[in-house]
């Protein structure tokens, strides 16, 4: 196995376990406005078998080494997920070719296989044949795998899993999947299973994988989840590759594209990514209060930056996010959606911009995103991910993020 | 969403999967096991009587015919008496074949879920099937064997017929439930199909019925004596009934058929099996 940070030697590379190679793929799907499945409509009314062909893949090529852990991103009917069931063996390309080297174990469904009447033990068994293992390997890793599953499948091992909640269904799918150790592991958004704690547990042992070397292609949503866990991104559009890259930067690129079009779709970002065509540059970004000096539940807390103009631009959008500091995203604003003209401006111009923020926020720390684009939104000036932190501070009184200002009212009822 | 085709390229046959598909397979030996065992199990979990009724099946049929027939097909059509070990020694064959075949049909729709799921050799679907019947198949023919010596059978010398038997049956019932099974995920007629196709098939191969009875038209004989499972069930019956040597062309024919209908099968099954995840 290859570790991360010694990448093999050129001359092995190409069919080291772990290599994924994909070559000009093209995959096409029929999509039957009129179906038909019988003999007699296939065979003596064709014209009724009404199909436009499709194609999900465009020539996408990318070559993953060994070790590294690739997000496939974009938006759906990007062919992301159609390329991952490409790489997993699932779909066949339509034309150009994919060479894995290397097992391969997809997570595309947790616990695929699983039959209700056979017991959690013969479903393991099944399930780690099903996806290459055999028995001598399963044996050795089946004590860990009944111990991630939980104490609850523990007990229940021996009972068929129809008797199992669907929690402990996917537990035990997903303890299976991640402990045989293939040389690639293909994941389709089954991270967002059970409860937190469970969560967590799934994250560290991927963690673990990739720290041994495991390639790691996976497709997700949360684009949080990518730029934590990958190195690389890939993100498609239509079926072709826009951007390869690192994953920070990719992630970043295609959340620009999304909010450009359709606000609201953010996720966390650790770091604090800048990028933009530079036409207006923003700079001192700062709070009324030093960063590390605490705010309360209530106080208006003031953003400040200032813009430099260094291109001619009209009404460029100013904008802020806000989040939590987990990634949820709370608050977006900016002066497109508030209607706000910002005016012709020269080069040379200076600008401050102060943005008051009233803080109903309970305690925790929150995240500011600070951004200047153009007017109508879709090409990015200057953005600041992640630039400001702050910290709210009070009492416990709440859990939460947002301070409702709740009271609870207790009153005794006339007895009778 | 609906992209518009940028330059389609032209589509060609399938780029060359990874491996070969037959050392592909060969690498899932041990997944046909645990399928097997599956089937097996899954099918008598919830059963009083369990495994019992892959002996009670058979002998339940074979007391149904033997009432029906007996009678009709008395002494001089057979060459020992005993319908009902005439009957079974057909019946088992045709059974074990007729079962692989119908349940293989649906085993890679039925399967939908896997194969849209998770890469393995798709043809791991209907061989399953297949030897978990076989595990059916040869129980019957052990207590067959257990049986039949009381009787007056001789088999013990033509051991090696009824084993050439098995594997040629087990490889022509292999070929045709590879081809349903792929054929199916196309024309779902198919499983509607082998209900009836299958009865005919019955009917068309000495299980019942000598072959040797008058009422039979020629023209009828000649569709009965080409028909394979006729010679599939003909060596059976050789080593089981007749305590005989097969006839080279039954050998022969039975060999030929089940080479073609193995090669034929798989070759349909493999081609086919690329587009399996998008048309399940």
């Amino acid at each position: 196995m290859v570790a991360i940070d010694e990448p093999a030697p050129p001359a092995t590379a190409a069919d080291a376990p772990g290599h994924v190679v994909i070559d000009d793929v093209w995959e096409s799907f029929k999509i039957y406005t009129e179906r038909a499945t019988g003999i007699r409509d296939r065979l003596f009314a064709r014209r009724k078998n009404v199909s436009e062909e499709f194609w999900a893949l465009k020539g996408v090529s990318l070559e993953i080494t060994p070790g590294e852990t690739v997000g496939l991103i974009g938006e759906n009917g990007s062919g992301k997920s159609t390329l991952l069931k490409c790489v997993a063996g699932i779909y066949q390309p339509t034309q150009g070719s994919i060479s894995v080297h290397g097992r391969t174990a997809s997570m595309l469904e947790l616990g695929a296989g699983f039959h209700g009447d056979l017991t959690g033990r013969e479903n393991a068994y099944l399930n780690g044949s099903i996806l290459g293992f055999s028995k001598t390997y399963v044996d050795s890793v089946f004590d860990e795998i009944v111990e991630f599953a939980g104490r609850q499948v523990a007990e229940a091992i021996d009972r068929p899993v129809r008797t199992y909640s669907s929690g402990m269904y996917l537990r035990l799918g997903f303890a299976v999947s991640v402990h045989l150790q293939p040389d690639v592991l293909i994941i389709d958004e089954v991270l967002a299973v059970g409860d937190a704690r469970f969560v967590k547990k799934c994250y560290d042992r991927i963690h673990e994988l990739k720290r041994r070397g495991v390639t790691i292609v996976l497709v997700s949503h949360d684009l949080e989840t990518v730029a934590s866990l990958c190195d690389r991104a890939v993100y498609l559009e239509r079926g072709t590759v826009v951007q390869d890259g690192p994953a920070v930067e990719v992630v970043d690129h295609y959340r620009a594209d999304v909010t450009a079009d359709m606000p609201g779709v953010v996720g966390k970002w650790e770091g604090g990514a800048v990028y933009g065509t530079g036409a207006v540059k923003l700079t001192d970004l700062a709070l009324d209060t030093p960063p590390e000096v605490p705010v309360a539940t209530g106080d208006v807390l003031r953003v400040r930056c200032t813009a430099e103009v260094h291109e001619a631009v009209t009404d460029p959008v100013f904008g802020i996010i806000v989040r939590s500091n987990d990634g949820t995203y709370l608050y977006d604003t900016n002066t497109l959606w508030r209607r706000q003209g910002t005016g012709d401006l020269h080069l040379g111009d200076r600008l401050a911009v102060e943005i008051p923020l009233r803080l109903h926020l309970l305690p925790g720390r929150y995240v500011i995103t600070l951004a200047v684009s153009r007017s109508d939104g879709k090409q990015i000036y200057d953005w600041h991910t992640d630039a400001l932190a702050f910290d709210v501070v009070g009492e416990f009184v709440a859990n939460g993020i947002v301070d409702l200002d709740g009271t609870i009212d207790v009153t005794r009822l006339p007895s009778g | 969403m609906a992209a518009p085709t940028t330059d389609p390229p032209a589509p060609q046959p399938n780029a060359a999967p990874r491996r070969h598909p037959v050392r592909e397979l060969l690498g899932a030996r041990e997944l046909i096991a645990n399928l097997t065992g599956r089937e097996l199990k899954v099918r008598y979990k919830r059963s009083a009587l369990g495994f019992a009724w892959t002996l009670l099946n058979p002998l339940l049929m074979m007391a149904v015919f033997t009432a029906l027939f007996s009678t009709l097909f008395s002494g001089q059509e057979l060459s020992k008496g005993w319908y009902a070990i005439y009957f079974l020694t057909g019946y088992l064959p045709f059974a074990f074949f007729q079962a692989s075949s119908t349940v293989a049909t649906g085993s890679v729709v039925g399967n939908a879920g896997l194969v849209t799921k998770v890469y393995f050799p798709r043809a791991v679907l209907p061989l399953s099937v297949v030897t978990s019947q076989l595990v059916h198949f040869v129980m019957g023919l052990v207590v067959l064997l257990v049986v039949t010596p009381f009787l007056g059978f001789t088999w013990w010398w033509y051991l090696p017929t009824l084993l050439l038997a098995i594997v040629l049956l087990t490889c022509f019932t292999a070929g045709i439930s590879m081809l349903l099974a792929a054929l199916n995920t196309y024309f779902r007629d198919i499983a509607e199909f082998t209900t009836v196709a299958f009865l005919l098939w019955f009917y068309a191969t000495p299980v019942i019925y000598p072959l040797a009875t008058p009422p039979i038209p020629a023209p009828v004989v000649t569709v009965i004596k080409l028909n394979p499972m006729t010679m599939f069930v003909g060596l059976f019956r050789s080593a089981l009934y007749d305590n005989a040597w097969p006839g080279w062309p039954t050998l022969l024919g039975a060999t030929v058929s089940a080479v073609v209908t193995l090669v034929v099968g798989w070759k349909v099954f493999i081609r086919l099996s690329a587009q399996f995840a998008k048309e399940v």
